[in-house]
């Protein structure tokens, strides 16, 4: 491999495990190890003192210092009350969750002896813009140059696209994590990998399978000793319990039942789960799944995808059994589990392995033609409007697969085309004419990005100074809104020029681009001046919170 | 949902309230810190996740002078009372005015601003109140639903119990009815798992519910495809919500519970059984907790079975469960002493005297003859015992001793009669004492004076009145002592008005009060102040005419004060009286007018003459207007008139002339479209100049329309002179658009006209633009 190519690293933050993947130098995308010689991370940090453990031992840890050890961070992403205490300093989730990015680079690093420093990060389709943004936020406090955002099933179906690429079809994505679930319509062609339609729920995921199971042997505890303690709040207990919970969950999936032990103010209690049970507790977890997965299929009618090729499961909780079956009785389709648990951090690796190839596609081809690199960005579209010769591509195709020793058709390929859609409506606050305030969506969820959208605002008042816009998030497809049925996740202030008259229309352009990152500008119409946006979220780590956590991050060895 | 208190929940000091921004302000970083760590704790989780949501507005309120007052005042509130107490007060003032029957608006509004609430709820609560038969059935139904079936003896009795017939009891059960507990064994019924329960439990308290069903809005009684399909829209609804909160988050989860609940009855049944024994095992903790050193104490006892009943036993149930309860935890309940047992509640003592009567009256009458007489009025007395009212026992035992003769079971009969008024008058003396104290604790001083005035109206017994008359004594003493003390505040507060207005009350509501003097000189002290007050508010009573409420001021300084000041106002307060008459009269003349309704023009002669007989009054200018309105009403129906005999008229034209919109008609020949009424009708009798005929084209609006204009001389020949032609009366010359100068230099501008004598015949001709002319106003297609 040469040094031209810069290798991109696709990482898969989890709620409950993480992983990295890279592609290798036969064109194919691996998992890379850490350094306890495990496929997946546990995403669990340890505050040991002075340093910082992530993993398994950071897991095993909590039940000897429950209040020590953060899990499921991913489920505070971009919510900006969530603090951890340690050793009287305060820590966000965006720092946490760089710990355990730095922690999958870190036992990379050592594996391939290659520093890593481009990424592509996965968040769940469903994330928010706040959440999407605290995520390349925790990767730039591990210290990366995050190249991209990318859906997780985007990323499963580009793994999954990427085993048999000549056949085109449509697949739907069933991807039940640890902490999230999202479910996703996806078309696959030759060149193309497009998102139809999305949905699910940010609040469900295998913890909460896991939960059920602790509120259970809970009961079971109090009926045995006949106390009416709430054994969970012991930190000890409650840990414990977690740990055991999640285990005897994944012997369901195998075996019909499990031995559990349950240890409290020195009484222990044994008992047999069996998984009967363990499906009548959760049944109706399960069919919010199905539930969800009905309500997308409805959207994509609307966009008329009215049939599906296949049902892929993605997500280690899709391995208990039930899932399977339920699903086969509920749409008739034999569902197929593909690589639940490194699919997603895979998909990342190949989307950025072509991002590479792609980037010294265009360096190349800027060199042939004597064009500056800024120019070339959409390769095959420059080839359809002749802007550039078929041959100089072939040639410069030819070039790079010589240069990085991959096949020419696999180098020809890198101009895969992601699109993906917005999960959520966008819109701002507007006044009715009866005065009544509603929300006002500019782009509607489903919607394919990059989207760009303009709306027009009238000034109040001669001479106005400035406009406050609050910029709000739904999950509908309705234009119109109440405003108790949207989120506020920015306010943006437009400073206006002076001497504007009353009711003067000021266009405000709302950019989403391809990873769901929101880009506002406005313009005065008098005489199209540009104006500020001065854009506020408030909810992401930024300013002097982040300075401290970059700082801390810089100089910090994981363990 | 009311929401929770910040005070309570972050566990500050409410009694003196922490005011400290620096130790709330730590108060609250901690507890983010603590709830950042229990975030995904298994149960709590949701629970905690709702206390992050709230940071910013507990920091907003918590930080505020202002707010956080309010807040520490709510939290006193809230430790101290309670919100029970405040639902059963609502309630009580509810029975006491469904005493009548009936709830009407009024009563509504009233308890709606009594306890500061929406009028909807307190109609909601109403609506509780009213249907508290059928819950209460429902709940003896739920209750023993947890073994998981009803025996069809318990069905039986409850029907009985509740004078209902026992299918009425069949449809509102929801689980197996068997004949015997034999039977039952066949059933396999069991409880939800106790970890759903307890999940759909704290689910439930995140929202703020009592059960799925109240989640869903449903009664316990909706069918359960209903239920279905109101938990798969509820899941769809939450889940478009934008923000997923704690709330959004649980409400998706209990959605999904109920759809897997609600899948078939047996789910269902399980659900129902499960909340039955919840509530059994409530009361199960309950009698944990009066367990002292394994002793219950009889107070307790009491209490418990209270308590029992409340779930819905009756109260030999509730007895013997709590009976047996104690048996098999070895808990021992403590007897009654004997002496407190004379003194008990009468209530009691009298039923159990009932008892031991007709169970003498019986061994009695066994011994000697079992007469149909004997079986007779054992019936009887076994009907009357099953009734739950004492109206009811009352009328079968007066149906009774009116129709049989005197002897040893009308005597009887008698007795109980007079036992069971006794008990009404015992019973409604001390319902009215408890809850004319109830009132005076919750403040309502003026409504326990009222139930107790009342009750002095209405009964009859002579000790029972003197007690009531002394606590109506009390009630006013305290009236007087909080009206002073409202005076008081006023006093140093309030306008020279408001000062008044309240002296003036206190003297009437309290003419012997005890700061009777007090106020008296207070008011004398005031003569200058309140007139200078006076004389500020009837200038603004002057200008908008308020000649009434300007009189009430006058005359109520004139009553107070015997000085230059009073002399002054009667001479202001002779003119407002002399003004209130003349607004009398007009209001009198005006009655006059409305009643002749569409006859406009007798109405106004009504004002007309009146204006001859006064021409100068108060009231002349809006007689003038009322002239003026009338005049346009006259004219508007002359309008209607002409317009309807045009209608009729057109019919002749055999289709060539249609109205189009209304007051348009469309020549079909032309294509033309004519404004209906010509000016003559509109202005009638107005002189229309040629340049005034322009202006009343470009401002008429018409059918809709406002792009009219004066027709061509031929257009309107061509109306006028082929057949058919428009229908037209006499003596009309119509402006053309067609105009020029007469002289060189513009002097004198002269029009085309179109005119005919008898609405047959036109002649087209010259007309000085000065002279008098009409318009027929036309427009293009």
């Amino acid at each position: 491999m040469t040094e031209q190519i810069k290798r991109i690293f696709g990482i898969d933050l989890g709620t409950t495990y993480s992983s990295i993947a890279c592609v290798d130098e036969f064109g194919k995308a691996v998992i890379i190890p850490n350094a306890e010689n495990e496929r997946v991370t546990p995403s669990v940090v340890f505050f040991d003192d002075d340093s910082i453990v992530v993993g398994d031992v950071a897991k095993e840890s909590s039940k000897l210092y429950p209040n020590e050890v953060v899990s499921f961070v991913k489920r505070s992403m971009g919510e900006p009350n969530f603090i951890f205490l340690h050793n009287s300093e305060e820590y966000r989730a965006e720092e946490i969750s760089a710990y355990i990015l730095k922690k999958l680079a870190q036992d990379a690093e050592q594996q391939l002896g290659e520093k890593v420093t481009d990424v592509v990060i996965t968040c769940p389709a469903y994330f928010g813009i706040n959440e999407r943004e605290a995520t390349r936020k925790a990767g730039e406090i591990a210290g990366f140059n995050v190249r991209h955002i990318i859906n997780e099933p985007t990323a499963a179906a580009i793994a999954y696209g990427s085993l048999d690429s000549n056949d085109e079809r449509v697949v739907l994505v069933y991807d039940l994590g640890g902490g999230t679930f999202d479910v996703t319509m996806i078309d696959i062609r030759k060149d193309s990998v497009e998102v139809i339609c999305t949905g699910g729920d940010h609040n469900l995921g295998g913890k909460d399978w896991d939960d059920r199971i602790v509120a259970h042997v809970v009961e079971l505890f109090q009926a045995e000793t006949g106390t009416d303690e709430d054994i969970l709040d012991d930190p000890d207990t409650w840990q414990d319990l977690q740990l055991s919970a999640e285990k005897a969950k994944k012997i369901l999936s195998q075996r019909p039942k499990t031995p559990m032990s349950i240890t409290h103010g020195g009484e222990r209690v044994k008992i047999l789960l069996d998984r009967e049970k363990f499906e009548e507790i959760t049944e109706d977890l399960l069919e919010r799944t199905i539930e969800f997965t009905k309500e997308m299929l409805d959207e994509a009618k609307n966009k008329g995808y009215t049939h599906f090729d296949e049902f892929i499961l993605v997500g280690g909780a899709t391995r208990m059994p039930y899932v399977k079956t339920r699903i086969e009785k509920v749409f008739d389709i034999t569902p197929k589990i593909f690589d639940p648990d490194e699919a997603v951090a895979k998909g990342a690796a190949i989307y950025g392995w072509k991002l590479g190839l792609n980037d010294g596609l265009i360096e190349r081809l800027a060199q042939k033609t004597n064009k500056p690199i800024e120019v070339i960005d959409d390769i095959s579209a420059m080839i359809e409007s002749k802007e550039l010769f078929a041959q100089d591509f072939r040639e410069a195709a030819q070039e790079v697969a010589d240069a990085t020793g991959y096949t020419l058709p696999s180098v020809e390929r890198s101009m895969l085309k992601v699109k993906n859609v917005t999960s959520k409506s966008f819109g701002v606050v507007a006044h009715t004419p009866q005065n009544e305030e509603i929300v006002f969506n500019i782009v509607l969820r489903n919607t394919t990005v990059p989207i760009t959208r303009k709306k027009n605002f009238y000034t109040a008042v001669v001479d106005q100074k400035t406009v406050l816009i609050r910029i709000m998030e739904s999950e509908t497809s309705r234009v119109e809104v109440p405003p108790e049925h949207a989120m506020e996740i920015k306010t943006a202030v437009l400073n206006l020029p002076p001497n504007l008259p009353a009711d003067l229309p000021i266009e405000i352009t709302f950019t989403l681009n391809e990873e769901g990152r929101l880009h506002i500008t406005a313009m005065e119409t008098a005489e199209s001046r540009q104006i500020d946006v001065l854009v506020d979220t408030a909810s992401v780590i930024q300013g002097e919170d982040l300075e401290k956590a970059m700082a801390r991050s810089q100089n910090l060895v994981v363990h | 949902m009311q929401r929770e208190n910040y005070y309570i929940i972050l566990e500050l000091s409410v009694d003196p309230p922490e005011n400290d921004l620096e130790i709330i302000k730590k108060t609250i970083q901690d507890k983010k810190i603590e709830w950042s760590r229990l975030r995904n704790h298994p149960t709590k989780g949701l629970q905690i996740q709702k206390f992050i949501d709230m940071i910013p507005d507990i920091q907003m309120v918590m930080l505020d002078n202002d707010l956080r007052e309010k807040e520490a005042a709510a939290a006193a509130e809230l430790l101290q009372a309670g919100r029970e107490t405040k639902i059963s007060e609502i309630d009580g003032h509810i029975d006491i005015l469904m005493g009548k029957g009936f709830i009407s608006k009024e009563d509504v509004i009233r308890l709606a601003e009594l306890h500061g609430l929406a009028q909807s709820d307190i109609n909601d609560r109403i609506a509780t109140r009213q249907n508290a038969k059928y819950a209460r059935l429902d709940q003896l139904i739920s209750l023993r639903m947890g073994k998981g079936y009803l025996l069809e003896d318990e069905v039986a009795k409850i029907a009985k119990k509740n004078g209902l017939d026992p299918e009425e009891i069949r449809k509102r059960i929801r689980c197996p009815i068997v004949k015997d507990d034999k039977e039952s064994e066949d059933l396999k019924i069991r409880p939800l798992d106790k970890s759903i329960e307890k999940a759909l439990t704290d689910n439930l308290k995140v929202v703020g519910k009592t059960s799925l069903y109240d989640f869903l809005g449903l009664p316990e009684t909706a069918e359960i495809t209903e239920l279905q399909e109101k938990a798969t829209r509820r899941k769809k609804g939450l889940s478009a919500e934008g923000k997923k909160d704690a709330m959004v988050t649980a409400g998706i989860t209990l959605a999904g519970q109920c759809l897997t609940i609600f899948k078939t009855n047996e789910t269902r049944i399980a659900y129902d059984v499960s909340r039955a024994i919840a509530k059994l095992s409530a009361l199960d903790s309950d009698i944990n907790v009066a367990a002292i050193n394994k002793k219950i104490r009889h107070e307790y006892f009491d209490a418990l079975t209270t308590k029992a009943m409340s779930y819905g036993m009756d109260r030999e149930e509730a007895i013997s469960y709590i009976q047996s309860f104690c048996e098999k935890k070895n808990y021992h309940i403590e007897a009654k002493p004997k002496k407190k047992q004379r003194v008990l509640v009468n209530a009691v003592a009298s039923v159990l005297l009932l008892t031991l009567l007709a169970g003498g009256g019986m061994a009695w009458y066994k011994i000697h003859h079992k007469s149909v007489r004997q079986a007779e009025y054992q019936a009887l007395i076994t009907q009357v015992d099953a009734q739950n009212s004492a109206d009811q026992k009352l009328l079968l035992l007066r149906k009774y001793v009116d129709s049989h003769p005197a002897g040893e079971y009308s005597d009887d009969a008698q007795g109980r009669i007079q036992k069971i008024q006794q008990e009404i008058t015992t019973e409604a003396f001390n319902k009215i004492i408890l809850q004319a104290d109830e009132l005076i604790q919750a403040g309502h001083l003026e409504n326990s004076l009222a139930i107790l005035n009342q009750y002095v109206e209405k009964e009859s017994d002579p000790e029972n009145i003197k007690t009531i008359r002394q606590n109506i004594q009390q009630v006013s003493d305290l009236m007087e002592k909080r009206d002073f003390e409202e005076l008081s505040a006023v006093a140093l507060s309030g306008d020279a008005g408001q000062k008044i207005s309240i002296f003036r009350k206190y003297l009437q509501n309290h003419p012997n009060g005890k700061n009777k003097d007090q106020v008296q000189s207070l008011i004398s002290g005031m003569s200058d102040e309140y007139f200078i007050y006076i004389t500020r508010q009837l200038a603004v009573y002057e200008k908008s005419s308020q000649w009434e409420d300007g009189a009430g001021l006058c005359e109520s300084y004139i009553e107070l004060y015997d000085n230059s000041h009073s002399d002054q106002l009667k001479q202001v307060l002779s003119v407002y009286q002399e003004n209130i008459r003349q607004e009398k009269i007009y209001a009198a003349l005006k009655e006059k007018a409305d009643h002749l309704g569409a006859d406009y023009t007798a109405a106004l002669q009504i004002f007309k003459d009146y204006l001859a007989a006064y021409p100068k009054t108060t009231i002349t200018e809006k007689i003038t207007q009322d002239i003026d309105r009338l005049n346009g009403l006259i004219a508007i129906e002359n309008i209607n008139q002409a317009a309807n005999r045009l209608r009729e008229n057109l019919a002749g034209t055999k289709g060539r002339f249609v109205e189009k919109n209304s007051g348009v008609i469309l020549d079909t020949r032309t294509g033309l479209m004519w404004c209906m009424t010509d000016s003559t009708i509109a202005q009638p009798g107005a002189c229309l100049p040629y340049e005034k005929g322009k202006e009343y084209v470009d401002s008429l609006t018409s059918g809709g329309f406002s792009d009219w204009r004066l027709p061509t001389p031929e257009e309107l020949s061509g109306i006028y002179e082929t057949d058919p032609a428009f229908p037209a009366s006499a003596n009309l010359s119509y402006w053309t658009s067609e105009s020029y100068s007469g002289y060189s230099d513009g002097w004198q501008i002269q029009v085309t006209t179109l005119s005919s004598e008898d609405g047959r015949h036109w002649k087209k001709n010259q007309k000085n633009a000065l002279e008098c002319g009409a318009v027929r106003a036309v427009r293009n297609p």
